[in-house]
């Protein structure tokens, strides 16, 4: 079992080297950078809490991003919820895309838009394996769920992306 | 790796530039912080976030004879408290309860400290899992005014989840689903929550589990309550809760303050709030305030009887015009507002009020800038 000490080496690291990686793994899943270092630190400051209770984090890296997906999944209905009845402010910050939205081209604004649009589950295994380079076998085991399921919605989400960059090369990038 | 997968890989890395300030040393101190914080919010120490709704209201009754800062009169059992003034839910087997003068609680879970200290029950909350309920009344004395808002239709007992609507309280945790009713039955105003875990809509099982709960809410007859004070005096900050409601506006946010008498006895009001917005560590955020006008000159054209005292009657409310504009700092998510009535350093009780949200940054060398109206009532500012 790793200790307080290993993990406390393996967070330094991560921090050092992997977090931007992580945070923009959670806005490119949540389509939004607006919470994703929130839910990053959130997840980080969780998973001390585990390992401090004896629990086992195999893959830190990909277990923090699963965590924050979650915590921003959980976030994005609650707005949704308070949208809906229109009472209790919910997110209502401008800047839906980030702040760095006109300084990209819109095919990479479609493409966030393409990643947005994909199934919740689709959109994880998309980040984790293309994004965060993560093999199939430690997403299922992040994720909870069979290496055939993950390689699935791989294949599922693999093609709606694609769709959507052949779209953009036709059009957009005569503008 | 395929030509398509390669051209995945590099557009997806593209598309997630996003702007990302990576300073380690902060990161560090800000997760150590945040599960600091999460520590002392398991052990019930602290209740950041936490509207103490029943603790002020306990206090509020012992305001008459008391303001040495005691417990407020809060009862945590599974026994029926045979000296009930307010509304309480009788405990059915499984079932834990408590209540105080201002709120009632049930759950099928066991009941969180901060729950069982007569606070708004978060801490149950968020331990709920699929099939788990936590019923959380609020309760206070209808008014003539309260009546005339119409806020809570008149209603008999047993109260049906039937008639909920979705809904929850700011600050609510993630995760969760809640659905909210809100009545008068036998001269009491009921703002009843009920929270749901498993983060969706009930089952029809666990639906009718937090029925049958809800069917033992107890509301003892409003003559029996006992009322203390009479007369007409100035708020205390016990007397009131706070809440805050912005709309992004033009990059600022702008709405109201509004302050809710949670005491027994009405109270008045008059000038205009201290308002310190604060991070989620309770940090006072740089600010510039200033006065603003009341909303009233714009809705009404005339000022409100008695302004600018304003009277609040037991369950009713006044508010102020509040708008914050340049934050250029950073932002956890959500910022707080500590509330203090003019002449007082202690602040409105209960937890401080919050939104998710923040006005965009316009000068980046500048504070915060705050503007408050004075006091009004809420037909004036609403």
């Amino acid at each position: 079992m790793a200790g307080d000490h290993d993990f406390a080496e393996d967070l330094d690291r991560l921090v050092e080297h992997d977090y931007v990686r992580l945070v923009r793994a959670v806005a490119l899943f949540s389509g939004t950078i607006e919470g994703a270092e929130d839910a990053v630190q959130e997840a980080l400051a969780r998973a001390m809490e585990q390992v401090r209770k004896g629990r086992r984090i195999e893959h830190l890296g990909p277990w923090v991003v699963t965590t924050a997906f979650n915590q921003r999944r959980s976030h994005a209905r609650w707005a949704a919820r308070q949208r809906e009845r229109g009472g209790a402010l919910a997110d209502r910050r401008p800047d839906a895309e980030g702040p760095d939205a006109d300084a990209l081209g819109s095919q990479l604004l479609d493409l966030r838009a393409a990643v947005r649009s994909l199934p919740s589950r689709q959109r994880q295994v998309v980040v984790l394996h293309y994004y965060l380079d993560q093999p199939v076998s430690s997403i299922g085991d992040v994720l909870g769920i069979k290496e055939s399921a993950v390689k699935n919605a791989l294949h599922k989400a693999r093609g709606s992306l694609l769709a959507a960059l052949t779209m953009d090369n036709t059009p957009r990038s005569a503008q | 790796m395929s030509d398509a997968d390669s051209l995945l890989r590099e557009r997806l890395a593209a598309a997630a530039a996003f702007d990302v300030e990576a300073d380690p040393h902060r990161v560090r101190e800000d997760v150590v912080r945040r599960q600091r914080r999460r520590r002392r919010r398991r052990r019930g120490t602290v209740a950041v976030g936490v509207l103490a709704v029943a603790a002020l209201a306990g206090g509020a009754v012992l305001l008459a004879g008391d303001s040495s800062g005691k417990d407020p009169d809060v009862r945590a059992s599974t026994a029926e408290p045979d000296d009930a003034t307010s509304p309480y839910f009788d405990s059915a087997r499984g079932w834990e309860t408590v209540q105080t003068a201002a709120a009632a609680t049930a759950a099928n879970v066991a009941l969180g400290p901060d729950t069982q200290a007569g606070n708004v029950p978060w801490d149950t909350v968020t331990t709920l899992q699929d099939g788990d309920v936590v019923l959380f009344a609020m309760v206070s004395p209808a008014t003539d005014v309260s009546r005339a808002n119409g806020n809570f239709p008149q209603g008999e007992l047993p109260l049906s989840l039937d008639d909920a609507q979705p809904g929850g309280l700011e600050g609510q945790p993630d995760g969760v689903y809640a659905e909210r009713l809100a009545a008068e039955v036998d001269g009491w105003n009921i703002d009843l929550l009920a929270f749901f875990g498993g983060g969706v809509a009930p089952s029809a099982d666990t639906r009718a589990v937090a029925q049958s709960e809800l069917d033992r809410l107890i509301v003892p007859a409003q003559a029996a309550a006992g009322l203390g004070r009479t007369a007409v005096g100035t708020c205390q900050p016990s007397d009131l809760q706070a809440q805050v409601a912005l709309l992004e506006s033009g990059g600022a946010l702008a709405g109201t303050l509004t302050v809710r008498n949670v005491s027994t006895t009405a109270c008045t009001l008059s000038g205009a709030p201290d308002v310190q917005p604060t991070d989620t560590t309770a940090t006072p955020l740089p600010v510039t305030t200033a006065r603003t006008d009341p909303a009233w000159p714009q809705t009404n054209g005339a000022a409100p009887a008695g302004w600018p005292a304003v009277q609040v009657a037991p369950g009713a409310e006044a508010q102020a015009v509040l708008h914050i504009a340049n934050w250029c700092g950073a932002f956890d998510n959500r910022i707080y507002f500590v509330v203090t009535l003019p002449g007082h350093t202690d602040r409105i009780g209960g937890a401080a009020p919050s939104v998710q949200a923040a006005p965009l940054c316009t000068a980046a060398a500048a504070p915060m800038q705050v503007a408050v109206g004075p006091f009004e009532p809420p037909s004036a500012a609403g």
